[in-house]
């Protein structure tokens, strides 16, 4: 097969889909394909695109993390505070990615070590983060303006979108991290044979914390673009985000339960969402309808993503 | 032969214990309240929290099914809510005669576990994604339906399961709960599909192989946690007399947290009732005390997320214990 | 301390899992450069014994010296670190790795100040390292995509990757055909030259002259003796693993057969690679299905108890035709399938031994949907009783009792349906042999009470000494059928090598 056909091949459904979507929003709207919306839909898709890559890493280790949405909001929370406090940016860019951090080591600890159900030990943590970043802030949200700062999430001149350039380092670090460290690797070992590598001399107990500790680290640099971003850090910004992290990780082709998947792969599902989401505006839904809408939408495609990629193949 | 006979009897003492556990547990935070507040065992708050644990348990009856059979229903909250929505408007809004209204919120609740269940046997998308995503495009339709206002003051017929009395003595919440534990109860422990679910629940391969229909058991398991959710909610909005799109919000780590304090495994094939009925009395009594005490209730969730984590931790400690006693 | 001629001494080895003594004061030793074979049945304790030395498993007392030196404690990194790999039958491979990070997979090379991996030299000397033991593998493969037969040669690479000293091969030939063993032999050589002592499990008898040195049995978790395997005829072996006459094992009572029971007829299947089998079970016979790990018993078993679908081919049981249905309808039928993995598709550990006991029966013991609790206890201690599970009582987690009665428990699961036609696949696997002579019993009672049997076994032994007639499979395909006077250990296994490779195989 030549080089072209096969990365033809190798094309996700997924991609035609928002190709089609994309092309039907344009004719609805002659403003959806100018530089500015695209501009825009870049900022918008930004963060998510680092928290989807959060979900990947822990998907193809075979794990779970509800709580993803609720660390950003917490270590937002934090990084605003750092913010109004008058900490150096990098400072408050360190605390963002340690709060981060320090949730997703605390999920670690709990699934890694203790031998918890994800699913519960992050249902747990989602609860109990939400609950301390609604006392944090008084349940108001804590504005931040400071200039320098606001610039990392700014659409600078309407014409450079900090947003994306940000996420976009940082999900270079999520790939690098994937394909190029032993951390990245051993999410792959973990996920498709947890056992044998254990076997092999792995310390996966480790490693697998270290997993929801790395996704805690990224979803929290991700939460430092979004107070940029917003110029506000809210208590409960993140509530559907780690769904919406999920589905993107499903629908840019990682598998659940079999060590198999690719964080590159999750931009198009960040597309998918982000494009959709868009669309909904230029054909003017009505914005009640929306949440309705786009939670039906994704899992739907979540179903069809799955049906597909299971299909062919004997179930059990 | 007497070595595996003394860990029965270790066995048999373990879960014994876990069980008085939970007992004791609930003795303490009793005598606790007693102590912090004066008004916490007078009879009006002991019926109150009766009552308030009904809807958690109705939903937790549904939510066990689920997890015995094969995974949480984490859409129950989101199902909750549009049912209720549902029925009080075609009761308020449409003037339906509300046993109709009643009827079609459970159909709905049915419809819905039923999609959750497909999802989950027929597709394959574990539960705890398939519901937990669900979940979002059901509040999403809650949302479409109120757009952001409140609907109350029904009629006194509807509201009468949820704030009526039988016999003038017993509310009717209780009373509610109480047929869906007997008959839950009375399934998992005297039918055939009781023992199907149980089996589906604790190895669904062998289950399969031994003629059990895994896919139609799971797709019933949800179907009848879309039910109860959809009961839970008349019971609540016609007790609190006024619906609003994130009525069932709040219920969904209550619920999960019942289960699991009331020793139901999250892998399924073990699990009780009973064991959920004292987990939400567990639950009902420490929100109840919070709320006497006067906590923010932003620690709500945050009381009852540690709870969960903590529940289980123990439970996994226990269980490795026992297997340590049983190995020496 | 240990002795210095010997790169290993295991002294009285103990170790005992809930309910089971798996080693009972084993010892077992190893020189540089020798090929000591591990003999035993399903069940002996070879692989306990393994995982001792590979660190997978603590002992509960004994001694282990490794060049002389006493190791005192056990896990899987300092095994290594002390030059012990070992060579799993499932393989430890990770199927979304590709082959080189496989092979480094405890230790890949870094740069960058150790941040990021060296692709390069791990590709290099992956590379290196296949070609110097003749090897071929595309080191850029994913281990999911390669064959079974190089997927080992990358499990024997990657423990070359350490200092090996000891290498632990558990059934390496199991899933190979003539010319891959072959080729593992010849690595083995390679690998004894080098001075590298190799612990050989498997119970290929007539493979075991071939390429080892000496020869320890294990049999019920207990040490039987040492031999130089020149000076043991394969009849010796079987005694020593069986611990009795094969024939004191297998008490048939060969009787003429009655009506047929079950015929399938030109079933195919894609998906499992099954081809146009023919076969047929009558009343009153034992029939043995023989055939190499991945040959297609397991696959046909399952077609025939549709529980994997199947495109084309008639199954005719008791003289009517099962239609496509699902395994509830064949077993309403009459046809029980006890499966290979007890664990896995037999049983419920996690419920009781009656709530296993009834689960294929439920409605054919309570038609109307309820329970009885007396009906249940009536059949439930019928069975225990006339199987003789040792279990404290009906209500014991079968997680609790042992591996030859858990074994029961699934049997008494397949009687209490009331099947007339029934399936066993590997009936005997990793129980002791007191527990297996009662099932052979139970068979041949089967048979006796005009029942059809068909049995699936890796055991050649157990086919031979238990079977009227034997079907041997290779590739999806029936190629022989042997009548008892024909069915020797040799043209069994003439059959289901052929001779030609079977490359299907993939990593789970």
């Amino acid at each position: 097969m030549s080089g072209f056909s096969r990365i033809l091949k190798n094309v996700p459904a997924v991609l035609w889909v928002e190709l089609l979507l994309v092309i039907v929003f344009s004719f609805f709207s002659r403003n959806y394909l100018t530089t500015r919306n695209l501009l825009i839909l870049l900022q918008q898709g930004a963060v998510l695109l680092v928290i989807s890559a959060a979900a990947t890493f822990v998907i193809i280790s075979g794990g779970l993390d509800l709580s993803l949405g609720a660390i950003m909001t917490v270590a937002g929370v934090f990084t605003a505070l750092a913010v109004n406090a008058g900490f150096p940016i990098p400072a408050v860019i360190a605390v963002g990615a340690l709060v981060g951090t320090a949730c997703g080591a605390v999920n670690g600890l709990l699934i890694s070590f203790a031998g918890m159900e994800p699913f519960i030990a992050t249902l747990g943590m989602q609860g109990l983060l939400y609950g301390i970043s609604l006392a944090m802030t008084n349940k108001e949200g804590i504005p931040v303006s400071n200039e320098r700062f606001v610039f990392l999430g700014d659409l600078v001149n309407r014409t450079v979108p900090m947003a994306a350039i940000s996420c976009g380092l940082i999900f270079l670090l999520a790939v690098f991290v994937q394909n190029h460290t032993l951390l990245g690797r051993y999410t792959f070992a973990i996920g498709g044979n947890e056992e044998g590598s254990r076997l092999s001399g792995v310390e996966t107990r480790f490693w697998k914390w270290a997993i929801y500790a790395f996704a805690g680290f990224l979803t929290g640099l991700g939460a430092v673009v979004l107070v940029a971003r917003l110029e506000v850090a809210d208590p409960i910004v993140g509530v559907q985000w780690e769904f919406e992290a999920i589905a993107a990780a499903i629908l840019g082709g990682t598998s659940l339960r079999i060590g198999r998947g690719d964080v590159r792969g999750t931009i198009v599902g960040v597309m998918l969402i982000t494009i959709i989401r868009s669309g909904l505006n230029v054909v003017r839904v009505p914005s009640v309808w929306q949440p309705a809408i786009i939670g039906t939408i994704i899992i739907l495609s979540i179903v069809f993503q799955v049906w597909i990629s299971t299909s062919g193949k004997e179930r059990k | 032969m007497t070595k595996t006979s003394s860990g029965v009897r270790i066995r048999a003492d373990a879960a014994l214990l876990a069980g008085l556990g939970r007992f004791g547990a609930l003795a303490i935070l009793i005598v606790v309240g007693a102590l912090a507040s004066d008004v916490f065992l007078s009879g009006r708050n002991i019926s109150n929290i009766v009552t308030n644990a009904s809807v958690i348990i109705i939903l937790g009856v549904g939510q066990t099914i689920a997890i015995i059979t094969n995974g949480p229903d984490l859409s129950a909250g989101s199902v909750l809510t549009i049912c209720a929505v549902i029925a009080t408007l075609m009761v308020k809004q449409l003037g339906i005669f509300f046993p109709i209204a009643i009827l079609a919120a459970l159909a709905l609740g049915m419809f819905l576990g039923f999609l959750n269940g497909y999802m989950i046997a027929r597709i394959g998308i574990p539960s705890f994604i398939s519901t937990y995503g669900l979940q979002w495009a059901v509040f999403g339709f809650a949302y479409v339906i109120l757009k952001g206002y409140v609907i109350y003051d029904f009629d006194t017929s509807f509201r009468f399961i949820g704030n009526g009395y039988l016999f003038g003595t017993i509310p009717m919440p209780i009373v509610v709960m109480l047929l869906v534990v007997t008959g839950g109860m009375f399934m998992l422990r005297r039918t055939v599909v009781g023992r199907e679910l149980y089996a589906v629940g604790a190895n669904r391969v062998a289950a399969r192989m031994s003629g059990v229909d895994t896919e139609k058991k799971i797709i019933q398991a949800f179907i009848l946690s879309g039910a109860l959710a959809a009961l839970a909610g008349i019971v609540l909005v016609a007790r609190i007399n006024a619906v609003q799109a994130d009525i069932g919000k709040n219920y969904v780590l209550p619920v999960i947290a019942a289960v699991f304090m009331g020793g139901t495994s999250p892998t399924g094939g073990r699990g009780t009732l009973l064991g959920t009925v004292i987990g939400a009395l567990i639950i009902t009594v420490v929100q109840n005390g919070m709320n006497l005490l006067a906590v923010d209730s932003v620690w709500r969730d945050a009381v009852i997320g540690v709870l969960i984590i903590l529940t289980v931790l123990i439970d996994i400690t226990m269980q490795k214990r026992l297997a340590r006693i049983q190995a020496a | 301390m240990g002795t210095p001629e010997y790169l290993l001494e295991m002294r009285n080895i103990t170790k005992t899992f809930p309910g089971v003594r798996a080693l009972d004061g084993v010892s077992f030793d190893l020189r540089p450069g020798e090929v000591h074979v591990l003999l035993g049945e399903n069940g002996a304790g070879k692989s306990t014994l393994m995982k001792v030395l590979a660190g997978a498993y603590i002992p509960d007392s004994g001694e282990l010296y490794i060049d002389g030196r006493l190791v005192d404690h056990f896990n899987p990194r300092h095994a290594q670190s002390l030059g012990v790999g070992i060579i799993y039958q499932e393989f430890n491979l990770v199927p979304y790795l590709n082959v080189a990070h496989n092979i480094f997979i405890d230790h890949m090379p870094r740069t960058l100040g150790g941040l990021a991996l060296d692709h390069a030299r791990m590709h290099r000397d992956a590379e290196a390292l296949l070609k110097s033991l003749d090897m071929r593998v595309d080191t850029r493969a994913l281990a999911h995509d390669i064959p079974v037969a190089q997927q080992q040669m990358v499990e024997v690479a990657k423990a070359l990757t350490h200092d090996l000293k000891i290498l632990i091969m558990d059934e390496p030939t199991a899933s190979l055909c003539d010319r891959e063993i072959e080729q593992l032999f010849r690595t083995i050589r390679e690998l004894t030259a080098r001075g590298i002592g190799i612990v050989y499990i498997s119970h290929r008898l007539q493979e075991i002259p071939l390429i080892g040195d000496r020869i320890t049995v294990l049999r019920d978790g207990r040490y039987v003796g040492t031999a130089n395997a020149a000076d043991l005829t394969q009849e010796r072996m079987v005694e020593m693993m069986v611990g009795r006459e094969i024939s004191n094992l297998f008490n048939r009572s060969y009787r003429p057969r009655g009506e047929p029971a079950l015929r399938v007829k030109d079933l195919s299947s894609r998906g499992t690679g099954l081809s146009n089998v023919n076969l047929t079970v009558h009343r009153g016979e034992i029939v043995g299905l023989a055939g190499l790990v991945g040959s297609g018993r397991t696959e046909l078993a399952r077609a025939i108890f549709h529980v994997d679908p199947h495109e084309t081919g008639e199954i005719e049981l008791l003289g009517k035709s099962l239609a496509k249905e699902d395994p509830k309808g064949a077993i309403r039928r009459g046809l029980a399938l006890l499966p290979e993995d007890r664990k896995r598709q037999g049983l419920a550990l996690i419920l009781s031994v009656a709530e296993n006991v009834v689960m294929a029966s439920l409605s054919r013991l309570f038609p109307r949907g309820f329970l009885r609790n007396r009906r249940e206890q009536e059949s439930v201690s019928k069975y225990v009783q006339e199987l003789r599970i040792s279990t404290p009582g009906i209500r014991q987690f079968a997680k609790n009792l042992s591996g030859g009665n858990q074994q029961k428990v699934v049997l008494a699961k397949w009687l209490c349906t009331e099947a007339e036609v029934f399936m066993f696949d590997e009936p005997t696997r990793g129980i002791d042999v007191g527990a297996k002579q009662e099932i052979y019993a139970f068979m041949d009672d089967l048979a006796r009470q005009g029942k059809a049997v068909l049995m699936i076994s890796s055991e050649l032994p157990e086919i031979i000494g238990l079977c009227d007639r034997v079907y041997v499979m290779r590739e999806g395909s029936i190629v022989a059928e042997l009548d008892r006077t024909e069915a020797t250990q040799e043209t069994i296994i003439a059959y289901a090598m052929g001779g030609v490779c079977a490359d299907e195989g993939r990593a789970s």
